[in-house]
């Protein structure tokens, strides 16, 4: 499940930061591209939002940020999984693998009077 | 890179770069793609701060988290300093443990005296109801209310309720166990008001109580007694409901046990019905009670007192004659019991608890000299730590819990001291002959509670702020950077002040000073207390005899006012008691000898000023010599003569014999001098020297004064004149305390109101004297020497430091070709001076003590313990300084000159 005090959106975007580190360490703007990427465009991450929430992860010690080069050799924060944010990533897919399922399911259940939607 | 927000602003700048290197590559121009890249961000200035937020939460959190770890790491530090150091700590926990066991000690004493609680009352609602007297300014003080005073305000007053009333008495109680065996017992008896009784809602584990029926003069008089008494005096006699008892005399019906371990109001063991025609004065209404009950539901000691002083108004009013002059006050029990329930009497407790404190404080400042000596050793340290960025208060507070660590072990220590003390002294209580301890403080023994290891704790803290903090202060308040390049030089940087020099020598001074009276004191009580009795006090059995005022034999018999009845009735039991086969002496004196009080008396001379002397004397029968076994020096022992009411002879022993000069002191004259009230000194007659016997005591003479016991005087006297008087048996067979039982028995059969108080053997008195003199032995003995410590810590601490200090001049001035030894001689001549300087101050001070006290001071013994203390502050001194000596001696100037 989520963390008890963050929002939908907040813990949404945990969980898709901690879900792109746990292929590897990323830079900030990596993130953004990915997840845009991943969900088709469908997720726009508000990118000023995305900034603040790396930072309280790294507070949570689920992440840890260093400094190193990019792809085109310019200097950039990179960010990695620790552990406890391994723990938290297969935690927070677990909880959330099970309410979407169980909210897709009861979208597509048939109703009493025999429609489906 | 270590500014976080520069961090944060590089991080964004990448950020919009790569997001418009995107743009540029789907073809937007270069303005174009950078404020599309921006705007995608947001809100620049809201993110920064939003970020700037997140970064402060968590370096508070950060910091919460270093504090726990570095305090932890503080009181490692601290226990590792504490094993580095361990002469310091080692003095620093015996200074404060004695300290901190003596002010707990007595908060112990006054916490159980002010907020002990009867059982059966946990609010604390009952209260006692005496009365003012205040005849006149400055005279008067608190008495006994009477039985009409007490069945007035039963009827009238509303903020108290259930008033009862009980009189404290001692009666003998006579248990008959077949028709000419009976067991005779002193014991405190209360008559107590049925409701009285009844307030305390105790059930009798047995019978039942008493009730307002049996208080009725026509009832058949009934008597409660304890538990104890029903197992010890009746045998736990299964069928004791209906036996009959006498008290004094008189048969009383038992119809109830009370349950063990209750002995109220104060600590009585057997409750009879307050009656009013009870001992005749009653009738009147003009008999004493203690008058007790509980306050009112609801209300406050302040209501009841506002509705006294109305109605002790009234009752000033209606009986001008009787009541004018009496102001009627409520008290709370215990405290009043106690008798601690004047304010000026807790005021009087709390300063005292704040003088003791005041001790804790004196042998902190001692300690946390130490600390400061050794705390400058490591100045370098607290510069390097400075220079690194630790606070002022970062510094200091680790220094507190460094000195709270060995303050910690000593309230450990000291509470333990405490309980160890406490062991003799509940002893001493539980084995009192006398039933003055109240029954609740047996409830509540005294122990070291948990509010009494709070108090400990408080103390150790305010220790460990006097040893930790002052120091702490003293070396980051100066210049620390300053230290910095010469922090090898270890302390250079700072300096041990006048002031705690002159603390230093101020007590080596104070040390020298009490030393000798404290040594003496000891010394003195030790030697009692270790003393055997003398083998002529070995068959000895001694008892206070006493008439109970008024009381009446059974059938109304005569009663013992009367002083030829009871001399006649006394000369009987005397008789009697020497009949026994198991007696071989008998005889009777005003005191024990060795606890006569104090008295003066005027020697007849030619001085134009009558020479007046303090004396002990006594008033003795005519064989009380033989029986001690004291044989006449001079003159002759006392004749039948000497004791009627005229005669005129006195025997004085031999210390007074000395005073009194050279010759013979056989003829001259003495008299006693009293004065009476108004302070004009009564003429008595002049009585002759009759006798010389030598100074002799059969008892242990506690030593509270700071003195010898005074020359003693003796005349002869009848028994009847002496009440109470002190009855002494020489027994010859079977064991002293067998005999006990049997002298109560005489005593009653004589007389049934004749009561035997105090009685024991000589030796089992002088041996629970010997336990309390071996435990002021032990306290004294406690505190000086924790004086000596500290002392002697003072000095070291001096030495050390100076070494420390001077350490580069030493090393250079041998460098230069100077002998060691006289440069250390130049180094410690200073040094040495002040410790002098200090014995020397306080030789003087005892040597004026001693010349003040004149007679009372430490006599003989002070040519011998003055030099002796002035030679043990001196070797401690030498001893204290050997260590830093020795340090200062193996400085190589090399190495000296190598830490510049």
């Amino acid at each position: 499940m989520f963390t008890k005090d963050a929002g939908v959106l907040q813990g949404t975007i945990e969980l898709l930061i901690l879900k792109r580190l746990s292929a590897g360490p990323m830079h900030g703007y990596g993130i953004a591209s990915w997840i845009e990427t991943a969900t088709g465009d469908v997720l726009r991450v508000e990118e000023g939002s995305l900034y603040p929430a790396l930072y309280r992860m790294v507070q949570k010690g689920w992440i840890t940020g260093a400094w190193g080069l990019s792809e085109n050799n310019r200097r950039a924060k990179f960010y990695r999984l620790t552990k406890a944010g391994e723990r938290e990533f297969e935690q927070q897919a677990h909880g959330w693998l099970r309410l979407s399922d169980a909210v897709s399911r009861a979208v597509t259940a048939v109703l009493p009077d025999g429609r489906s939607r | 890179m270590n500014d976080p927000h520069e961090e944060f602003d590089q991080e964004l700048q990448f950020h919009i770069d790569q997001r418009t290197r995107d743009y540029l590559a789907k073809g937007m121009s270069p303005e174009t793609a950078r404020a599309a890249a921006t705007q995608r961000l947001g809100d620049l200035a809201r993110v920064r701060r939003t970020c700037a937020a997140v970064l402060a939460a968590g370096r508070a959190a950060e910091r919460r988290r270093t504090m726990l770890t570095v305090s932890w790491l503080d009181v490692k530090l601290g226990l590792r300093m504490f094993a580095r150091h361990p002469g310091l700590s080692l003095v620093s926990v015996a200074g404060l443990a004695v300290a901190i066991a003596i002010s707990a000690g007595y908060y112990l004493l006054v916490a159980s005296m002010l907020d002990s609680r009867l059982p059966f009352d946990e609010d604390g609602r009952m209260v006692v109801v005496r009365v003012n007297v205040v005849s006149a300014p400055g005279a008067g003080g608190t008495a006994l209310p009477s039985s009409a005073d007490f069945e007035r305000w039963r009827r009238e007053l509303t903020s108290i309720a259930d008033l009862g009333a009980f009189r404290d008495d001692a009666r003998n109680l006579i248990v008959d166990n077949g028709p000419s065996t009976s067991r005779v017992d002193v014991v405190r008896v209360a008559a107590i008001t049925a409701s009285g009784l009844g307030l305390t809602g105790v059930a009798p584990a047995l019978g039942r109580s008493l009730s307002e029926e049996d208080e009725r003069p026509s009832s058949p008089p009934v008597v409660v007694i304890a538990h104890e008494e029903w197992q010890r005096r009746l045998d736990g006699d299964p069928a004791v409901l209906g036996r009959v008892v006498r008290l004094d005399g008189v048969p009383h019906t038992v119809v109830g046990v009370l349950p063990e371990g209750f002995g109220f109001p104060v600590n009585h063991r057997a409750w009879v019905p307050l009656r009013a025609d009870d001992d005749g004065d009653s009738a009147s209404g003009s008999g004493t009670v203690h008058v007790f009950g509980r306050l009112a539901d609801g209300l406050s000691m302040e209501e009841a007192r506002a509705e006294l002083s109305i109605v002790g108004g009234r009752m000033a009013a209606a009986l001008p004659a009787t009541h004018a002059h009496v102001r009627p006050q409520v008290q709370r029990y215990t405290a009043a019991v106690v008798g601690v329930d004047d304010p000026g009497a807790q005021v009087g407790l709390r300063v005292l608890q704040f003088g003791l404190s005041l001790l804790l404080v004196l042998v902190a400042v001692n300690v946390s000299i130490l600390v400061y000596a050794r705390t400058a050793t490591r100045i370098g340290e607290i510069a390097v730590r400075t220079a690194l960025g630790a606070s002022r208060a970062r510094i200091v507070a680790q220094m507190f819990l460094e000195a709270l660590v060995p303050a910690i072990v000593a309230a450990a220590a000291g509470l333990g001291l405490l309980s160890v003390a406490l062991r003799p002294f509940r002893a001493y209580l539980r084995d009192s002959p006398t039933d003055v301890v109240p029954y609740w403080f047996a409830d509540a023994p005294l122990a070291v509670s948990p509010g009494v290891m709070l108090y400990a704790v408080v103390l150790a803290t305010i220790g460990a702020v006097i040893t930790g903090v002052i120091p702490a202060l003293k070396a980051t308040g100066r210049r620390v950077q300053c230290a910095l390049p010469q922090f090898s030089t270890r302390g250079a940087g700072i300096r041990l002040g006048g002031t705690w020099t002159a603390l230093i020598v101020a007590q080596v001074a104070l040390a020298v000073a009490v030393l000798p009276a404290a040594l003496h004191k000891a010394a003195q009580a030790y030697r009692a207390g270790v003393l055997e009795p003398p083998a002529v006090v070995a068959p000895l059995v001694r008892g206070t005899l006493e008439v109970s005022p008024g009381a009446a034999a059974p059938d109304d018999g005569p009663r013992l006012e009367d002083v030829s009845l009871r001399t006649a009735r006394l000369a009987v039991f005397f008789q009697t008691l020497e009949s026994e086969p198991a007696v071989s002496a008998v005889t009777f004196a005003s005191h024990f000898p060795g606890e006569e009080p104090a008295g003066l008396v005027e020697i007849e001379g030619e001085a134009a000023q009558p020479v007046v002397l303090r004396v002990q004397p006594n008033r003795v029968a005519t064989g009380f010599f033989d029986l001690f076994g004291v044989r006449v020096l001079a003159g002759r022992s006392f004749s039948a003569a000497d004791s009627t009411p005229h005669a005129s002879a006195i025997i004085v022993d031999q210390a007074l014999a000395e005073r009194l000069g050279a010759g013979s002191v056989l003829g001259r004259r003495i008299r006693f001098v009293n004065r009476s009230r108004d302070g004009v000194p009564r003429e008595n007659p002049w009585l002759e020297i009759v006798g010389v016997v030598p100074a002799f005591t059969a008892a242990i003479v506690p030593p509270v004064g700071y003195r010898d016991p005074l020359p003693r005087v003796y005349v002869a006297g009848r028994a009847g004149d002496l009440d109470p008087l002190t009855a002494v048996v020489r027994v010859t067979s079977g064991t002293p305390a067998q005999f006990s039982h049997r002298m109560r028995e005489i005593a009653a059969a004589v007389h049934p109101s004749l009561k035997l108080h105090r009685l024991s053997t000589v030796v089992a008195e002088i041996d629970r004297e010997r336990k309390v003199l071996r435990g002021i032995a032990f306290g004294v003995i406690s505190v000086t020497a924790s004086v000596l410590l500290l002392s002697a810590a003072g000095i070291y601490a001096m030495m050390s430091f100076t070494v420390a200090r001077r350490r580069r001049e030493i090393g250079i001035r041998t460098a230069l070709g100077a002998d060691a030894r006289r440069v250390l001689l130049g180094v410690f001549g200073r040094a040495g001076a002040q410790i002098g300087g200090g014995i020397l101050l306080g030789l003087s001070m005892a040597a004026a003590v001693e010349w003040g006290a004149g007679a009372d001071g430490l006599g003989g013994d002070g040519h011998l313990v003055l030099p002796a203390v002035a030679a043990l502050m001196f070797a401690v001194g030498i001893l204290a300084a050997a260590g830093p000596a020795r340090r200062g001696l193996a400085v190589q100037p090399v190495e000296a000159l190598r830490e510049e």
